[in-house]
């Protein structure tokens, strides 16, 4: 779908520490309220691990080879999580309960699977990934709206959805294959990530982007040649969009991780990183093993005291440098 | 006058008792004779209510005059893809059955709508759909409009939908094609349905009175004064997952003959259907 100019977001999965600040800022800016509380726009996931909603990878959608929309698993409540409050009153004003505790028993949530990973000690491994609307260029629930209520912005590529339009009939929950449009049970209309444009709009970056400790996330105009997303995206080449596979050519785009080297049986360093080539290539497609050795290359360069211009990029020194949004 | 009202409405309830089984046994194992097949493209007749009935609440789905207006049968198919969305489907079921009462008074006019549901869903949520039903009119009488959600904007048609989740569930709705139902600036419509939980699966229906004042001359309401509208009907199973396209629908436009024939009042024409209707 042609737009005027996309907006996108590069994040270094190298850099994310897993805080959930972007989730906190999200959280508070849009979804703490009026039937979104179960939703999380942004969400940080420990991988390997099930997700967000759980399972999401294995539910389908997107698009198949001949670029017809494909059938996928509907995800229940359960696999977000039921939101759950907790009893501050009676615990700790009025002390009618002697325990503070949520209110329904929390079986499943967003992040359930934290820090799990997998492999055995001392091999185990895991990273974390940050997720929101990718904003695709060929977006699976716009295509699968039947009332036109989603639409792509001309001026910035923002997918959002026209809550006058909108119907609630979750065809877009279920066609997104990465789940990152939510039912509102309060207003019977889905909602997702707005990219914060009204920020956008503003010269801001979004709440995430903006609030983030680990200064993971650039945001800019892939048509820019002066900013970071063209820098790293077209130019060097090292920021991928996850789940390529699913068709629906994303604009949110994933530095992939680095890993230190795997142990022997007698302790020794073998010439192999501890997550698994082959796992990063199911998640961020073929070129991973590239862009590895690209950002090896260059992290060396930097260690020798000679120059990077990916290197200070991926830094990201100045928070004005990070987003460049004009 | 009151004397005289009660006294109708008395003498209404004892002819409806002697007409065998019209409210009793429709959904018997036997198809009630007294029920009328219609199909896509007969007429029937409106029944008229007389002015002299007193009708507590316009919109009772069980009012004991709709004994009294003849009863028809309809049958429901599933609506055909029209959106690659509505390929999804999870289960494209059979059709079903839907049993329909038209009837006016001076300033009303009624549609009455039963259906069976074994599954009472009336809650929109993350983890189900509701159950539903709609009326459509074609806004300009004209057969020529497609049934199927009217033919572009200068062909549009007018959708009374009743949705099982809210409390003020009736929303008045037009739409000129697929995919274009817009919200009526003007809301005009009174509705209520009852869930009846019968003792048996094969008891469990859907009871459904839609109403609008007669008189209106808004944008993209249906003229409820023209001699023949173009009429056909939509349910929604909210356990199959219906919404959108995933309904069952009438093939075709059933006609409502709304002549008045010089004040002729519905006593007279008992449950009498339109001799053009096919009686099975």
């Amino acid at each position: 779908m042609a737009v005027k100019r996309q907006i996108s977001m590069v994040l270094d999965l190298n850099k994310c520490i897993g805080c959930q600040t972007c989730t906190t800022a999200c959280k508070l800016m849009w979804t703490n309220r009026s039937g979104r509380e179960y939703m999380y726009w942004n969400n940080v996931e420990t991988m390997p691990g099930e997700g967000y909603p759980r399972g999401y990878q294995k539910m389908g959608g997107g698009f198949d080879k001949d670029g017809a929309l494909k059938l996928s698993k509907q995800p229940s409540l359960e696999d977000y999580g039921i939101p759950w409050e907790y009893n501050y009153e009676e615990a700790l004003m009025t002390g009618t309960d002697p325990w503070l505790r949520p209110n329904v028993k929390p079986t499943w949530g967003a992040n359930w699977d934290e820090d799990q990973g997998e492999g055995d000690y001392p091999n185990s491994y895991y990273f974390y990934l940050p997720r929101l609307c990718n904003h695709c260029a060929n977006p699976a629930c716009l295509a699968a709206c039947s009332r036109n209520a989603i639409y792509k912005r001309q001026e910035d590529g923002i997918v959002l959805v026209d809550q006058e339009r909108c119907r609630g009939y979750r065809y877009c929950v279920n066609a997104c294959p990465y789940k990152k449009v939510y039912f509102n049970e309060e207003l019977s209309k889905s909602e997702k990530c707005i990219f914060c444009y009204p920020r956008i709009e503003k010269g801001l970056a979004t709440a995430c982007a903006r609030q983030c400790v680990g200064r993971i996330r650039w945001i800019g105009y892939l048509d820019d040649k002066d900013g970071p997303i063209h820098t790293l995206v077209e130019k060097y080449k090292v920021a991928l969009p996850l789940h390529p596979e699913w068709g629906t050519q994303p604009n949110v785009f994933y530095v992939p991780p680095m890993s230190s080297s795997k142990f022997g049986p007698n302790g020794e360093e073998l010439d192999e990183p501890r997550i698994p080539l082959a796992y990063l290539e199911s998640l961020f497609g073929e070129r991973v093993g590239e862009v590895l050795e690209t950002i090896k290359r260059e992290r060396k360069a930097k260690n020798e005291g000679r120059e990077s211009e990916l290197m200070d990029t991926l830094i990201g020194f100045k928070h004005a440098e990070m987003f460049k949004l004009s | 006058m009151a004397m005289r009202c009660s006294f109708k409405y008395v003498a209404a309830l004892c002819v409806s008792l002697s007409l065998p089984g019209i409210a009793m046994a429709e959904f018997s194992a036997f198809e009630n004779p007294n029920i009328q097949e219609v199909k896509p493209w007969d007429t029937i007749k409106v029944g008229r209510v007389p002015d002299d009935i007193y009708l507590r609440d316009i919109d009772d789905p069980d009012d004991i005059i709709w004994d009294r207006v003849p009863s028809y049968r309809t049958y429901l198919s599933v609506a055909p893809p029209v959106h690659p969305s509505t390929r999804l489907r999870f289960d494209a079921d059979q059709g079903t059955n839907l049993y329909f009462q038209v009837a006016r008074t001076s300033d009303y006019f009624l549609v009455r709508l039963r259906w069976k549901d074994t599954t009472k869903n009336v809650a929109t949520s993350i983890d189900g759909f509701r159950d539903a039903a709609a009326i459509q009119f074609a806004l300009n009488g004209s057969t020529d409009t497609s049934y199927m959600m009217g033919s572009g904007p200068d062909s549009p048609v007018n959708i009374w939908y009743w949705r099982s989740d809210y409390d003020f569930n009736v929303e008045d709705l037009a739409a000129g094609g697929y995919g274009s139902t817009t919200m009526l600036p003007d809301q005009q419509l009174d509705g209520h349905a009852a869930y009846i939980d019968g003792r048996a699966p094969v008891d469990q229906e859907w009871h459904l009175v839609m109403a609008r004042k007669i008189g209106s001359d808004e944008e993209h309401q249906i003229d409820l004064t023209k001699e023949e509208i173009p009429i056909s009907f939509a349910v929604w199973q909210g356990a199959d997952g219906g919404r959108d396209g995933n309904k069952h629908v009438t093939q075709g436009w059933i006609l409502l003959d709304n002549s008045q024939e010089g004040g002729k009042s519905f006593d007279d024409d008992k449950a009498q259907a339109s001799t053009q209707t096919s009686n099975q």
